[in-house]
């Protein structure tokens, strides 16, 4: 049973990670603006030489 | 006229607008007009044509640019002030641009630094509806780049004020609140389920587990439940008791009792429950006071007006900022623009818009010595004038600093919660106090822990939760039908309301688009002189709205001209003898038409119709007659009384209506109104701005949502109006589930009461009760709302 008390202490310790992420997500403005990212995933960073080709596929 | 040829709705690539009768073909692309064209050869040059490849038409419709709106923006003071950051190599700043609405706009905007080598950087905050942008100082200016948005078609809201920036923070405290105690509340409540399970454990295990469990409860007691105390304590300085107060005084109930068994060993306390509590409040918190961050609620008159004007020095003009002006200083504005100020007219003449102000919509000519008010807008050539009285005292400010609005803003009404809470506090607190009693004279080794228990449980926290979930459901739903609240306020305020007051132009009439249409034979030139000669000749209303219509002047001349009365005109042009007038001056009935009617017969032979559309929204009948039932109306119009015999049609006899009233009149007006029952007024211009204000509620129209409104408690798209009766009921209907919340959540506390009274509550119990009580309150909070909208807004 004494392993019990190990395994309660790495939990905490696992579960205060994952607060400090959180919390350093809040902090990095992350929850400022939830909506934009979901589209900016959308657009594609075309190279720079492709360019000409990819208006004529219109 | 060929508008009938191209009838085939052609619209703009850009924008997505009609492209009305002409549509200019551009690259086999159609669009409504030059602006719209000039911004897509613009992204096409700098190959960003993808920008239309995220959503059809994602563009806006590009209002025609002066060449030095923006010159006020070369002023160092002005741009010090606007920016966030400034260095020699870098300025950052933050712009409100209305009008972003769609992931094409993000694209765009955060690619800006393609038409400009000084823009470092951008990035949009879609919610907000904000941009910022980072650019290099000498290689571009500010000027360059608002211009710049300007011609993109996203104009910002530039203003000298900075607001909303602080609400930031707090917002950021808010996530972290709830993060951490949600945190804590997991973690207790794993520590507490052997507790939960009966395991019986070696007491060693117990006092390490209770022992993590309280290092864990206390960011939850300091950190996280601090607003409780604060506004417990807050209200108990002025004397309320609000709802935060028994909460408050559950929690330190919970904690005290809960240290005190762990210290003593005796017991395993409640922090599970502590910490779940403050963790649903929380939650129900941020619910409550949830908002629409990118729309503008409070706009006041700075909004409205130019930040900076020409003034006039000796020969030179010089940008000048309107609050700097002074009197006696000669400024010059230009077509288009507000004027800033009262102010006399030194040019020989000008023709001023004073829709803006009056509601009246013709412009107004005015001449050499005339006094200007501000609020106008000139039209046609750019005019000089003589400032006589500074921004802050012109007639429109003062109309804003009117002893009302400062009223509005002291004297919040009480929510619900409050009112029920000044009675549940002192109830809660005498059962307390008697059980304590009782169990005085039974066995007074358990009266502490009696009325702790009767403290812990009757601690409100599902009647806390009810109403915020309620109501933010409620205004996320009204939301989706595009009328947007302020906030969960509005709609307390909103069951309240006795009498809706309309205002006329642009409210319960849409925009003014082309209202009169011919059906039949196609007129040629001459036939149309002969009507526009003989329209010419009555002062009917409604002759000359056709008169303007067709524009021609009177051309020819007009013999035996005849008007009688409630039926038409008629007259003969060399001899051709031409009538207008009802169907039945001209023999020919015309049934079902939503408008008024001008039959037309030319020498002899009937030739078709105008229809004059009256403008008034589709569905405002059924409307006006579903809300006479349960409300007072009334009209209130800026207008001239045109239109009174046309609206007696759609409202009740008994309705009052006013017209010709200026913005101080409408005013007092619904001061008048609001002083016998509470009072909603429904209006959409700058002229409405202080009866909004002044009412009870106030609900501004619009048709853009990127467009200005003024301040108001609820801004509702115009289309939308119609379904008012219905959004009233949803809000109306939204009560009873709140109470029925109540109710329940009045349950609860009762059964939990009872036992704690008698003296049976155990950690376990509680810990079972708490959240329980919390959860079924909140479901049965928005599965009721969901389930209103789906009866009563499910339409289409």
């Amino acid at each position: 049973m004494k392993i019990l008390v190990i395994l309660i202490i790495v939990s905490l310790f696992i579960a205060l990670l994952f607060l400090a992420l959180f919390i350093w997500s809040v902090k990095s403005d992350q929850y400022d603006d939830t909506d934009s990212p979901s589209m900016r995933i959308l657009y594609d960073d075309k190279p720079k030489s492709q360019t000409n080709s990819q208006t004529e596929n219109k | 006229m060929r508008d009938s040829l191209t009838k085939e709705k052609t619209t703009c690539y850009h924008c997505g607008e009609d492209c009305d009768s002409q549509p200019i073909w551009h690259d086999e692309r159609s669009f409504c007009c030059f602006g719209c064209q000039t911004v897509f050869e613009l992204l096409s040059e700098k190959d960003l044509c993808e920008y239309y490849s995220f959503e059809n038409n994602p563009g806006n419709q590009l209002r025609h640019f002066t060449r030095d709106k923006y010159l006020f923006l070369e002023e160092d003071e002005v741009v010090s002030h606007l920016l966030d950051f400034q260095s020699d190599t870098l300025s950052k700043i933050t712009f409100n641009i209305p009008s972003i609405h769609c992931s094409s706009c993000i694209w765009l905007l955060e690619n800006i630094r393609r038409f400009d080598e000084g823009i470092i950087h951008s990035k949009i905050n879609f919610s907000k509806k904000r941009l910022h942008v980072d650019f290099n100082p000498s290689k571009t200016t500010l000027r360059k780049v608002v211009e710049l948005l300007y011609q993109l078609s996203y104009e910002p809201e530039i203003s000298l004020h900075n607001s909303g920036e602080q609400s930031v923070s707090s917002n950021k405290n808010k996530y972290l609140k709830i993060g951490i105690a949600g945190f804590c509340f997991g973690n207790i409540m794993l520590l507490a389920f052997p507790d939960y399970l009966g395991i019986e454990m070696d007491s060693e295990f117990i006092s390490y587990f209770t022992y993590i469990s309280l290092l864990l409860s206390l960011p939850v007691l300091f950190y996280c439940s601090s607003e409780f105390y604060l506004s417990a304590l807050g209200g108990l300085k002025k004397g309320l008791l609000n709802i935060d107060l028994p909460i408050a005084i559950g929690i330190t109930a919970l904690f005290g009792r809960s240290l005190y068994e762990i210290l003593s060993q005796s017991g395993g306390g409640y922090l599970d429950s502590l910490a779940a509590l403050v963790f649903f409040l929380l939650i129900g918190r941020w619910v409550q006071d949830r908002t629409y961050e990118g729309l503008s609620f409070d706009r006041n008159f700075k909004s409205y007006f130019p930040l900076a004007v020409q003034k006039i020095i000796g020969l030179a003009k010089k940008s000048t900022l309107v609050s700097r002006l002074e009197v006696n200083d000669l400024i010059e504005v230009r077509n288009d623009e507000i004027i800033p100020c009262d102010a006399i007219l030194m040019s020989k003449m000008a023709l001023l818009d004073y829709s803006f102000v009056s509601g009246e919509s013709s412009p107004v000519q005015i001449t050499e010595g005339d006094k200007i008010f501000a609020g106008g807008r000139v039209k046609g050539a750019a005019v000089q004038m003589r400032v006589i009285k500074a921004v802050s005292q012109s007639y429109l400010t003062q109309l804003w600093n009117h002893a009302s609005f400062d009223e509005a803003v002291a004297n919040p009404s009480p929510s619900l919660i409050d009112k029920i809470s000044t009675y549940f506090t002192p109830i809660v607190l005498l059962i307390a106090v008697i059980a304590g009693l009782y169990w005085m004279v039974v066995d007074s080794s358990k009266v502490l822990f009696v009325i702790s228990s009767v403290l812990i449980v009757a601690c409100p926290c599902a009647l806390a939760l009810a109403a915020p979930f309620t109501l933010s459901t409620t205004m996320n739903v009204l939301g989706k039908h595009k009328m947007y609240l302020k906030g969960t306020p509005v709609i307390e305020k909103l069951w309240d309301i006795r009498k809706i007051v309309f205002d006329k132009t642009g409210t319960i009439t849409a925009g003014s688009k082309e209202n009169i249409i011919w059906q039949g034979d196609t007129l040629n030139e001459q036939e149309q002189s002969y009507l526009s000669a003989l329209a010419n000749q009555s002062i009917h209303p409604l002759s000359q709205q056709l008169a303007a219509h067709l524009n021609h002047g009177v051309s020819c001349q007009i013999s035996e001209f005849n008007e009688i009365r409630g039926s038409g005109i008629q007259g003969k042009t060399g001899d051709v003898y031409t009538m207008i007038g009802s169907p039945k001056f001209t023999d020919q009935p015309i049934s079902d038409i939503d408008g008024s009617v001008l039959s037309v017969k030319i020498d002899g032979v009937y030739k078709g119709y105008y229809l004059i559309k009256n403008n008034y929204r589709n569905g405002l009948k059924s409307m006006i007659d579903q809300l006479t039932n349960r409300y007072h109306l009334a009209v209130l119009s800026g207008d001239n009384n045109n239109e009174e015999k046309n609206l007696g049609q759609y409202f009740p006899n008994d309705t009052p209506m006013s017209f010709n009233q200026s913005p101080e009149e409408k005013l007092h007006m619904i001061q008048q109104y609001e002083s016998k029952e509470r009072t909603m007024m429904i209006g959409d211009g700058l002229n409405d701005a202080g009866a909004l204000k002044s009412c009870h509620l106030g609900v501004s129209i619009t048709e853009n949502m990127s467009s200005f409104t003024p301040a108001s408690d609820v801004i509702l798209m115009g289309d939308q109006l119609i379904n008012l009766p219905r959004f009233l009921t949803l809000v109306r209907k939204s009560k009873s589930i709140i109470l029925a919340g109540f109710v329940v959540s009045f349950l609860y506390n009762i059964i939990g009461l009872s036992l704690a009274v008698a003296g049976y509550i155990t950690p376990v119990i509680a810990a079972i009760l708490m959240p329980l009580s919390s959860i079924s309150v909140v479901l049965l909070s928005t599965l009721g709302v969901k389930y209103l909208s789906y009866k009563y807004l499910s339409f289409k």
